[in-house]
Parts: C-alpha cells; structure tokens; sequence
C-alpha cells in the first residue's frame, strides 16, 4: 500500500474526560454482539439499547422520557458500529459507564479501511464545522443516495448536546479497529 | 421493529404523526412515509405535516421528515410543520429544517 493511501496507524480525536473518571465508575456494563446475529435480528440493536438505558435509569413514570432518550443515543451509535463493522470474527462491542455527573458510552468494532476513512472523516466534521451547517448540508448530500442519512453523530450533538471522540488504529493488515466515545453529561440525564 | 407510532393521512391536506419512531434506515422510513409523500404529491395546495405529538424520532426519521420537506421544494407548494414547544429535539431541528426551502413554515405549539 503507498505510503500516502495509509491511515495513521493510531489517530485519537476528542478527548472525553468525566471529572470522576479516576475515581471509577458507579456502574459499569460491557456487553458483546455477534455481528452475523444482529444483522439477522436488526431490532436486538434497540433491544440491547432499551435495556442498558433502563439499567442505568430506573423505570418511573417521571424519568420515562430521559430513559428512552437515552435508548435512543446508545441505539444510534450501536446500528453505527453493527453498520460499520467489517468483520463476523470478532463481536461488536458495548459498553456504558456511569461517573455521578455523565454517562461515558463507548461502541468498539473492527472494520475496512474504507469505513475508517469515513467514519474518521465524518467525526472530524462534527468536531470541527458548525453543526447546523452540518445538519442542513448532511441533509441536501444524503438526498441523492436514497438509503443514507449520515446524521446520526451530528444529531447526537444537535439535539443531545452529546460530546463525541474516536481512537482508530491499525488492527491487522487490513482492519482498523473502531471506538467511538460519547459523554452525556446533561444533569436530567445522568442523575440516577 | 417497534410500532409505536401513528401515521394518519386521511385528512387530504394534512398528516398527523405521533408517538415514538426509531426505524432502523431512511428506506424503512420512505415506506412508513409513503401515504404522506402520496398525499402531498396529489393535494396541489399546501400541505401541513403535524408532528407535535413525535416524542422521539431517530436520525433515520429525520432524513425521512426532512425529504418531505425537500418534496414540498421540488413540487414547489408550500407546506407547514408543526412541532411541540416542548420537546426540545423539535425546537432545534424543526427550525433548522426552514433553511432547507423557503416555502416551509415552522410552527411550534
């Protein structure tokens, strides 16, 4: 492979910090998704996301609307991994850390170079251009090819005030291994 | 594939859709949005779309609402969203969305 074609063997963007990270976090979950199993069974993403927001908030009444919220950020960025993911050999990993004050959640797959670059590139712009720019030109792109929206990182941010980061780094020969980080830190969010 | 929505078209000029939508693709969203974009092709004045009873839409559902829009543009009728005051993803977004043609007029309620 030329030199110039190559992904940086190791690129991190964003730098997600909960103020009590070095203190642990109060709840911890990791769970792993057979890829071929979940692309069967679409709804297992939802599924898989419905329960780790109601892991992390409690099913009252009054906390519905933050719990579904929530279902619908992890939801987002599970399909985004299950998506991207290039291999059937190695689950897509998630996992959802609760700190006090934010909500760490962390999607982990491997996948082409192809999808690198273009997850790496859509996170830069999310970082870097002002997101309702982004939303509306997202929106004109994503017109001509009918089965894409590209919206989700930028609707995280938009309309969750989420904080996004990636590590990407070189795998195999041939596969970048993917992680994506996402902090919640909205008080109505992440009081338990 | 969870159906916890509503579409009603049976208004010719007008579509009311509530609940909560977290379809899995854009195309799963032309065909639930099918009737709307049906009615809005065949109702030559201007069309309204009511989403203030949408308590969560995914980005999917979005791109999806967000065609409607660019529809309204290319058959150049006007049209008019309305949204929830508060809900705060339909503050953000609905009024976004006036950007996208200039014949789109956003209410929040």
């Amino acid at each position: 492979m030329p030199e110039e074609d190559a992904l940086p063997s190791d690129i991190r963007f964003g730098t997600l910090e909960s103020p009590n990270a070095s203190s642990g976090a109060l709840s911890l979950v990791d769970v792993r998704l057979s890829v071929p199993d979940v692309v069967h069974h679409w709804d297992r993403c939802r599924l898989t996301a419905d329960y780790l927001a109601g892991f992390l908030v409690p099913e009252v009444a009054e906390r519905h609307d933050v719990r579904m919220e929530l279902s619908m950020i992890i939801d987002e960025l599970l399909e985004n991994a299950v998506k991207f993911c290039a291999s059937n050999q190695e689950p897509v990993a998630v996992t959802v850390r609760h700190f006090g004050d934010a909500i760490w959640l962390e999607t982990s797959n491997l996948c082409d170079k192809g999808h690198a670059e273009q997850l790496e590139a859509s996170i830069r712009r999310v970082m870097e251009r002002d997101i309702e720019e982004l939303f509306i030109e997202q929106i004109e792109t994503s017109a001509k090819t009918p089965d894409a929206s590209g919206l989700g990182f930028i609707t995280l941010c938009l309309n969750h005030d989420a904080k996004i980061g990636a590590r990407i780094s070189e795998a195999t020969t041939d596969l970048y291994r993917v992680t994506v980080e996402v902090l919640i830190d909205r008080q109505e969010v992440v009081t338990p | 594939m969870t159906h916890d929505y509503d579409i009603d078209c049976s208004s010719p000029d007008r579509a009311r859709i509530s609940g909560v939508l977290r379809l899995s693709s854009p195309a799963d969203y032309e065909e639930a949005l099918g009737p709307v974009r049906a009615a809005m092709q065949a109702h030559e004045g201007g069309y309204t779309v009511d989403v203030s009873r949408v308590k969560f839409l995914n980005s999917s559902g979005i791109t999806g609402l967000s065609r409607l829009v660019l529809l309204a543009r290319s058959l150049e009728r006007p049209m008019t969203l309305i949204g929830s005051e508060s809900t705060p993803w339909q503050t953000k977004t609905l009024t976004l969305l006036t950007r996208l043609y200039s014949g789109l007029d956003v209410q929040l309620v």
